[in-house]
């Protein structure tokens, strides 16, 4: 069973990867002019399909252009298999990808080289640092594209407004602005970060369950309600809102980030509608459609989610589910 | 007439303000009632929404109205009728003015404490010590005017609460607008003596020095002096209202759009220094009323989103420095909701300076 720390932790990390996103689009534009692109399908040489969480892209011929793919990583992984699937994620991105959507032709056959940036927290930059290269040496994997670890400090406190830091801690970066600016660390005021992380509540990676409940109970089923409704909501204490999945899911979409507005996947919103229900706060009304039990709960509601769907998995039943 | 029927004529006669400012002085000198006032902020006709918002069911006030002045009718259960008349600022278009000669409490307890739990339409103003100075200075300007009281309070570390003092004191106005005041203390409450074009009332006078009282709520009271009241310090209360509504607009209306603007709130002392009370800064955050808030980082800057169910604004907020926090509107927010939001925020941690924030600005330096 999750506890609601554990949940905290995981919401606090998802935070940090739509965060380091919006860092590192800001740095790559400033320094490269780099167009960012979250999420992005694409295709290996052997034809997997990988979605980066990221990719950055400078169109030009020869030099003059730049590609990178980008993963967010909120700390160095503690057990064998995860560091094998980092390694063979990282493999995978090692070599030619199709889709890239900047055109990099015309510069002869000289194929143009994509770096992998690898974001981190800088509290772990030094684990990514030291404890990378020993992962691919024992897997007797060899990276040959450029790779690099960007670190993310938060600068508050001073007289300064609060900043972010970002560094290269780690590799190259095959743009020389680029890795010379990081080398020496590049500045982002957090405001700058929030203004571009505003209403972005997703990326392309699934949240925890008890995270998503709380957007649409804080966010997206609010947005919905007016005149008579608001008025029931405070003296009936409870209102019963009809939404079909596919609208809220339209609502839910407008917190994606602008450059991935689909990234926030219909089956995300359907799961945890049936966790709506099955903690009671919705009956399902009929295919894809909901009544929502909404009241002004004015505890902090991701963590009343974290305890409820904690509560809730060890009643299923389901063997396959921890009962820790 | 008799002191009760100079009274009556708040509520039965007509008239917009200056009839109103007309009957408040009738009433205090020949009736020798106190009067309570109250600014609020509202978009749409004040009385109509207290009805459009007010449960049924003994709650639900009634209205009278005669040109320019709506009288609401309070029936408390078991309790006697309290009446409270409202009118529109004459300067500012969506401030108005609510006054009653009903006791101070009844007026706290029964009407504004309404306002703030049922109706989410109308906003009040939370003033900083710089508008207390202000408004007493406004006064200042009109006549003759001493400081008799001043009710102040310091916060003990981590919101354990208030050391409040009152001091009584006689002090011309001018010494009083012109002092820097100790530091980190935020003034409640005011008290003025005055009198209209001449020297400031002695004698019995100095054993009642809460002749006209402003509170850091935007709520006033007077005994004697409405004609400075109504004159002087209500138009420089309402222009400061105005003042700070109009930002919330303008960042309120662009809460549907993708890229919002934000209202940076920048407080006085730096209440956000030390980061390892961020739990306890969110707590605060959190206790305002009707609301609720899902915090995604506490450690090492705060980043929550707000929902006032009061009318379904919803914001995200974060600390941007040890003195700035940022109120960004995702989806939808009104200004009375925002105002809410502020108020709280100044009530909790100490006076700030609002300015809307949103154009470009190159974030390397």
């Amino acid at each position: 069973m999750a506890s609601v720390d554990a949940v905290n932790a995981e919401i606090c990390a998802y935070k940090f990867t739509v965060e380091a996103i919006a860092c590192v689009k800001r740095a790559f534009k400033d320094l490269a002019g780099a167009r960012l692109r979250q999420g992005p399908r694409m295709r290996t040489a052997g034809g997997t399909v990988v979605t980066p969480d990221m990719t950055l892209e400078v169109e030009g011929r020869g030099r003059a252009g730049y590609r990178a793919v980008g993963e967010v990583k909120s700390s160095f992984p503690k057990y064998r298999a995860a560091v094998d699937q980092m390694v063979r994620q990282v493999r995978h991105y090692d070599g030619d990808l199709v889709g890239w959507t900047a055109d990099m032709q015309g510069g002869g056959d000289r194929r143009i080289d994509h770096d992998i940036i690898i974001t981190v927290g800088s509290e772990h930059a030094l684990d990514f640092a030291a404890g990378l290269p020993v992962a691919f040496r024992d897997r007797g994997v060899e990276v040959k594209s450029p790779l690099s670890i960007i670190s993310i400090m938060y600068r508050g406190g001073d007289d300064d407004p609060d900043q972010f830091l970002l560094k290269r801690s780690f590799g190259t970066i095959s743009h020389k602005k680029a890795h010379d600016g990081l080398g020496k660390g590049w500045l982002i005021d957090e405001h700058e970060v929030m203004k571009e992380v505003d209403g972005t509540k997703f990326y392309d990676s699934k949240p925890p369950l008890p995270y998503i409940m709380s957007v649409l109970w804080s966010q997206v089923f609010p947005n919905i309600l007016h005149g008579k409704k608001l008025k029931a909501l405070r003296i009936d204490m409870e209102v019963s809102i009809d939404m079909e999945v596919d609208r809220i899911h339209r609502l839910a979409s407008r917190l994606a980030p602008s450059s991935n507005p689909g990234c926030v996947k219909r089956a995300w919103i359907k799961d945890s509608m049936e966790e709506f229900a099955r903690v009671g706060l919705a009956e399902k009304t009929g295919k894809g459609r909901y009544r929502i039990r909404y009241s002004a709960h004015e505890s902090r509601p991701a963590e009343w989610f974290a305890r409820m769907t904690a509560r809730g998995e060890g009643n299923t039943g389901d063997p396959n589910r921890s009962r820790k | 007439m008799s002191g009760q029927e100079c009274a009556e004529l708040l509520y039965e006669r007509g008239g917009g303000l200056r009839g109103l400012a007309r009957d408040a002085e009738e009433a205090v000198s020949k009736g020798g009632a106190r009067i309570n006032v109250v600014l609020l902020h509202s978009r749409k006709d004040p009385a109509r929404e207290v009805c459009e918002w007010t449960p049924d069911g003994g709650m639900r006030p009634g209205v009278s109205r005669r040109s320019g002045r709506a009288v609401l009718t309070l029936n408390g259960r078991g309790r006697d009728p309290i009446r409270i008349a409202v009118v529109r600022s004459g300067s500012q278009r969506d401030v108005y003015y609510a006054l009653s000669d009903c006791a101070a409490a009844d007026f706290g307890e029964r009407f504004v404490s309404m306002l703030d739990d049922h109706v989410p339409t109308i906003s009040r103003v939370h003033l900083s010590n710089e508008d207390m100075r202000s408004i007493v200075g406004a006064a200042a300007e009109t006549c003759d005017v001493r400081v008799r009281l001043v009710s102040s309070r310091s916060r003990r570390a981590d919101y354990g609460g208030f050391d409040t003092r009152t001091d009584r004191i006689d002090r011309p106005a001018e010494e009083f607008v012109g002092a820097d005041g100790e530091e980190g203390r935020e003034i409640r409450t005011v008290g003025l003596d005055c009198r209209p074009g001449g020297r400031a009332s002695g004698g019995a006078a100095a054993s009642r020095p809460k002749i006209l009282t402003v509170t850091r709520d935007c709520r006033f009271t007077a005994r004697r002096g409405t004609g400075v009241l109504f004159g002087a310090m209500l138009p420089r209360a309402a222009d400061l209202a105005a003042g700070r509504a109009e930002k919330m607009s303008a960042v309120a209306k662009t809460a549907k759009r993708r890229n919002s603007k934000s209202l940076i709130m920048s407080f006085k002392a730096r209440v956000f220094a030390d980061r390892s009370k961020n739990r306890s800064h969110v707590d605060a955050i959190g206790s305002m009323p009707y609301t609720a808030l899902v915090d995604y980082h506490r450690d090492p800057f705060i980043h929550i989103s707000l929902v006032d169910y009061g009318d379904c604004s919803t914001y995200d907020i974060f600390v941007l420095a040890d003195d700035k926090v940022g109120i960004m509107p995702v989806f939808s927010a009104t200004d009375a909701s925002m105002s809410r939001l502020v108020n709280h925020m100044m009530e909790k941690f100490g006076d700030a300076a609002i300015e809307k924030y949103g154009g470009d600005r190159s974030g390397q330096r």
